[in-house]
């Protein structure tokens, strides 16, 4: 996939399902929020470097890495990153145990991800979810 | 689950039970009727009916004494029991006393008879007690055994199941389960294509969202073993649980003789005099020996025997005892006047029958009980092992096919769900005109690779698994 453009506000979604990215990309869009996707692991860590990212949209298993190398990716250039990671488990993977990031499982109702991102951009409604 | 201890035996529910008074009645009654037998009473059923008044208000004594006692003890203890069946003793004597005394104007002699239906308590109650406790324990233990082995033969056979069969049977589940229904909405989808208005929309979202679930379900539900029967089990059958090897023949055959001579002898002493207790002690020896030395011999030389009436050894012996009771009693001339004896001979028929039964069975069911306790324990450790081998082979397997439905089944259908519920939520909010083709085409292509992935997935190797990545 070819690296994006460099955007002010960026939201950065990254699933190896093209139709997945291309649903969570659009319900970001109607928030007004700019969009760069990535299907994999190398992607992701291009995408953190290229732009300044405001929050991650992760899927927990990538092709070209694990979970733990996707968040990496991310927050070598964004420390702080507010991160959704979505899974098809129906529980958080225990590897996210020691790890500050948001839960969700899919599928995900819109008005449910998009509450979530609402909460995660806005650091004052920043508490955590079960 | 073993043998009970004397306590629980005797301080159990049988320490009051109906059927220990029930089982009672005839020996009583008998003893009744020898006893009154010189209390002349005008009409021939007034012994019994005066045993039918002593035994009921033995039955309201004991059952008003269990219902008070065991609102405190489950395990009523031991002299709570003896304190219940001595009052039913003394009860019994003085109504025994009353009534000869009340209908015929005679000596009620209550000194007699309290100190001799106690002493009678005192030798029969236990061990009837005791006998029908360990018996009923041996019917459950029994009854639970042949569940275990029935568990246990089922967990044996599904322990033969291998890795490769159970991944192969969970992928067929998974696909016999969702490919029906995905073959439904991929035509419903072709069907209406970019037609599908909003409540069409919504309700293939659903049934995507409940296929999605279904998947997930399939895998969950397929590694739930089929766990042993917690039902309670059914006890075993009375001749089963009689079938019992003697193991103390001398011992039992003594207290068969003492049991009989302190239930019958005082009687007969007193109502015949003492050539007629004599001949009761006589025949009571006799028949003791004759009970105890074919059991005893049999168990010496390793035959088989059993308490059941049905065991040649314990019927041959059981019929010699009583045919040496009779003949002492009717032909011995130690009491010269027969029907004294003929008058006897039916008490200690049923005291001979009854005490060697019970005393047998009391001699040996302890430690049967523990046996079977013992090896019901060691049967269900073995189920109890195969099983949680068989878990951990299913779980890994399902493991394995969770990670393989991951990507290619689950993840899909979530796409499909999450697009459609994404597109539907813009249509309501009027964000979205109408479903475009683009998505409802993306829509169908991944239902399309999940039907493929189906396939592939119940076709593909065992190796073929193994190697298959964790996919999102």
């Amino acid at each position: 996939m070819a690296d994006p453009e460099p955007l002010d506000t960026v939201v950065l979604v990254a699933d190896d399902d093209d139709l997945v990215r291309t649903v969570l990309g659009l319900a970001l869009a109607s928030r007004g929020l700019a969009v760069v996707e990535s299907a994999d692991v190398d992607g992701t860590r291009r995408a953190g470097k290229a732009h300044t990212l405001e929050l991650a949209v992760l899927d927990v298993n990538m092709p070209g890495g694990t979970l733990r190398d996707s968040l990496d990716a991310v927050r070598t250039s964004h420390p702080r990153l507010p991160v959704l990671v979505l899974s098809g488990e129906p529980t958080r993977p225990d590897d996210l145990d020691d790890v500050d990031v948001e839960f969700a499982r899919k599928p995900i109702d819109l008005d449910d991800f998009l509450e979530r991102v609402d909460r995660l951009l806005d650091p004052a409604r920043n508490e955590p979810r079960p | 689950m073993g043998g009970l201890t004397a306590r629980e035996a005797l301080g159990g529910p049988w320490a009051t039970h109906w059927a220990v008074w029930v089982s009672l009645y005839p020996p009583t009654t008998l003893l009744v009727i020898l006893r009154e037998n010189i209390t002349p009473f005008a009409e021939w059923w007034w012994p019994l009916l005066s045993a039918t008044l002593q035994h009921l208000a033995v039955g309201i004594i004991i059952a008003l004494g269990a219902a008070i006692a065991r609102r405190r003890h489950a395990i009523l203890p031991l002299t709570v029991v003896a304190a219940i069946w001595g009052t039913a003793a003394v009860s019994r004597a003085v109504i025994g006393g009353f009534v000869a005394n009340a209908v015929t104007g005679v000596d009620p002699e209550y000194a007699f008879r309290i100190a001799t239906w106690v002493t009678a308590s005192a030798l029969w109650v236990p061990i009837f007690v005791y006998t029908l406790a360990q018996l009923d324990q041996r019917r459950l233990l029994l009854g639970a055994l042949d569940a275990a082995h029935r568990d246990l033969e089922r967990a044996r056979h599904a322990s033969i199941e291998s890795a490769d069969e159970v991944q192969r049977n969970l992928r067929e589940s998974v696909r016999h389960t969702v490919e029906p229904v995905l073959e439904d909405l991929r035509v419903s989808l072709s069907n209406t294509g970019t037609n599908l208005t909003r409540p069409q929309l919504e309700q293939l979202t659903a049934q995507l969202g409940r296929l999605h679930d279904d998947v997930a379900a399939v895998v969950d539900s397929a590694g739930v073993d089929p766990r042993a029967s917690q039902q309670a089990h059914q006890r075993a059958s009375l001749r089963r649980a009689f079938d019992v090897r003697p193991e103390r023949p001398v011992l039992t055959a003594l207290l068969v003789t003492v049991a009989t001579i302190a239930l019958i002898a005082p009687d007969a002493w007193r109502v015949f005099g003492a050539p007629a207790a004599l001949e009761v002690t006589i025949a009571a020896v006799v028949s003791g020996v004759f009970l105890g030395i074919g059991p005893a011999v049999a168990v010496h030389i390793g035959h088989s025997v059993s308490v059941f009436p049905g065991q040649a050894v314990t019927v041959v012996s059981l019929v010699l005892a009583l045919g040496a009771m009779t003949q002492i009693m009717l032909a011995s001339e130690i009491d010269p006047i027969t029907w004294h004896g003929l008058l006897i001979a039916p008490l200690m028929a049923v005291s001979l029958i009854l005490t060697s039964t019970v005393f047998a069975l009391a001699t040996a069911l302890y430690r049967l009980n523990e046996d079977a306790g013992a090896e019901l324990a060691q049967t269900r450790t073995t189920i109890e092992a195969l099983d949680r081998e068989r878990a951990e082979t299913r779980r890994r397997e399902r493991r394995k096919l969770a990670i393989l439905l991951h990507g290619p089944i689950q993840g899909r259908l979530a796409a499909c769900v999450m697009a459609l519920n994404f597109h539907t939520a813009a249509l309501a909010d009027g964000s979205s005109a109408g479903p475009t083709s683009a998505v409802i085409d993306a829509v169908a292509l991944h239902l399309d690779d999940v039907s493929l992935g189906l396939v592939s997935l119940a076709t593909m190797s065992d190796a073929d698994g193994l190697r298959t990545p964790e996919q999102g």
